[in-house]
């Protein structure tokens, strides 16, 4: 008696399984849900793209954003992101030849979508005639914080460390840098007043007024190449990379403060001095 | 190393600063009546439930330019108490009050104010009362506050993370190197500095365990 009654509650929990997987998988049939890993230089971007991309294919975005090299890791420990929007194009390219051993990626998984620009932002509104040097021998003089991502995670905060090298300001600034997890994180420092002065993406700053920040010459750091990977083989993975490269991605992309994605031509450019 | 040696001078001078300002207000919690005082403790406790986060947002603003920390920095010439020891300082103070108040308060209660009446009978001041006769016995609630107060404040991470800016030898505290480390893949670094922690960590709670029980004994 009690085995049968035991058994008729298996058998029941059975269908309720049966049925929910049903309906589980009827859902995910069509309108999938996406996953996108986002480095958070390129957050605010891909909130404007994202109900235009659901609105074309119907399916849902999920965004996650954290420094480049945050995302890197947790996508090493196996996080369930469908794709990498990173910051550089460093990482994905180590990303990929590593995954690709065990999982089914596609031939052209690796794109770059966008190359970001850096700005040496202030907190309070900045004289015509003052240049990047003048801003840092400022902060130099008056001992202001100047906030950055931390370049070992950040590629941003990386372009902000190769910038101050570049103009020789690295060694003698060093105990003015202030480190936020992200260039996000940094940004809230400068934001809160809490330091003078920030590197930051230029899509970060887009809503201000032009005389905040100065825009750093290209030649003073290595190009951040913004690359995205495919992490897996899913229709719906490849679709969101196909909307990311499209001419009309791209034109949003370009004016949220972006370079286009073949500037300059050549990668392993070295910065020059 | 620095980061260890770093959070230790964090831990070690916070814990001091809330035993010095810990021992009047758990006094007071514990002997006196007064109006709001249910509201007192439950400011003193609020760090036990809300998020580092909260804390650390709300410091960031205090510590700022246009906060209370702004001003005091503009005394000796800087702009803000953010990213500096003394700015960790101060967080870490608010952030392990209840740590150390909690215990004294618990300690002098069971005490209690008779000793106190014993020793005024004896013609002894208060404050030779307090020293001579409320100090000795209330030595294991202060064990226990102080290794509590330590112990928590080398815990600390999600404030210093908002209000530190990752400055080695100055707001890079170990439990921030250690997120480093691991975030950067360097697990062998990351390997040694959590294994002392968790050891300094495992034996400063034997030592509030064992300090309880001779407590126990102390007031029978």
């Amino acid at each position: 008696m009690m085995k049968t009654k035991h058994l008729r509650t298996v058998g029941g929990f059975f269908c309720l399984w049966l049925m929910c997987c049903n309906v589980l998988s009827n859902e995910s049939a069509n309108p999938q849900t996406l996953t996108i890993a986002v480095a958070s230089n390129f957050l605010n971007t891909l909130k404007t793209l994202t109900p235009i991309y659901e609105q074309q294919s119907g399916h849902k975005l999920i965004v996650s954003s954290a420094s480049t090299g945050q995302l890197f890791q947790q996508i090493i420990h196996g996080a369930p992101f469908d794709v990498l929007l990173a910051a550089n194009h460093e990482q994905p390219e180590q990303l990929f030849s590593q995954l690709k051993n065990h999982r089914q990626l596609p031939t052209n998984a690796l794109q770059p979508y966008s190359q970001g620009r850096l700005v040496l932002l202030a907190s309070t509104a900045i004289e015509n005639d003052i240049s990047v040097s003048d801003l840092l021998n400022t902060a130099l003089a008056h001992k202001y914080k100047i906030a950055l991502a931390n370049p070992k995670l950040a590629p941003y905060g990386l372009a902000a460390q190769q910038t101050l090298q570049s103009l020789q300001f690295f060694k003698p600034l060093k105990k003015q840098l202030v480190m936020g997890q992200n260039v996000a994180q940094a940004y809230q420092f400068v934001h809160t007043g809490n330091a003078q002065l920030g590197f930051f993406a230029l899509s970060q700053v887009q809503n201000l007024a032009t005389n905040r920040y100065r825009i750093i010459a290209d030649t003073l750091h290595q190009p951040i190449i913004q690359t995205a990977l495919q992490l897996n083989n899913k229709t719906s993975s490849q679709d969101f990379m196909l909307f990311l490269l499209s001419p009309a991605s791209q034109k949003i992309i370009a004016n949220a403060g972006y370079l286009p994605v073949n500037y300059p031509p050549n990668l392993s450019n070295k910065p020059q001095p | 190393m620095t980061a260890l040696l770093l959070t230790f001078k964090l831990a070690l001078l916070s814990t001091l600063i809330l035993l010095l300002i810990g021992t009047p207000i758990a006094w007071a919690l514990a002997h006196k009546q007064f109006k709001g005082k249910a509201i007192v403790e439950a400011i003193i406790a609020l760090p036990l439930v809300l998020p580092p986060t909260v804390l650390g947002f709300y410091l960031l603003i205090a510590l700022g330019p246009d906060g209370p920390g702004g001003w005091l920095a503009s005394l000796w010439g800087e702009n803000t108490l953010a990213f500096s020891f003394s700015g960790l300082l101060i967080g870490s103070v608010i952030f392990s009050l209840p740590f150390v108040v909690q215990p004294l308060q618990n300690g002098f209660t069971l005490i209690g104010y008779r000793p106190i009446e014993v020793a005024y009978t004896l013609k002894a001041s208060f404050k030779d009362a307090f020293i001579h006769v409320i100090l000795p016995l209330a030595k294991p609630a202060y064990i226990t506050a102080a290794t509590l107060g330590f112990a928590h404040t080398l815990g600390e991470f999600g404030m210093v993370l908002m209000i530190g800016g990752n400055i080695p030898g100055e707001t890079q505290v170990v439990s921030i190197a250690i997120y480093e480390y691991v975030e950067t893949l360097q697990y062998g670094q990351a390997h040694l500095l959590s294994g002392i922690l968790l050891v300094i960590s495992f034996v400063l709670l034997t030592i509030i365990y064992a300090s309880q029980k001779s407590k126990g004994r102390h007031l029978l």
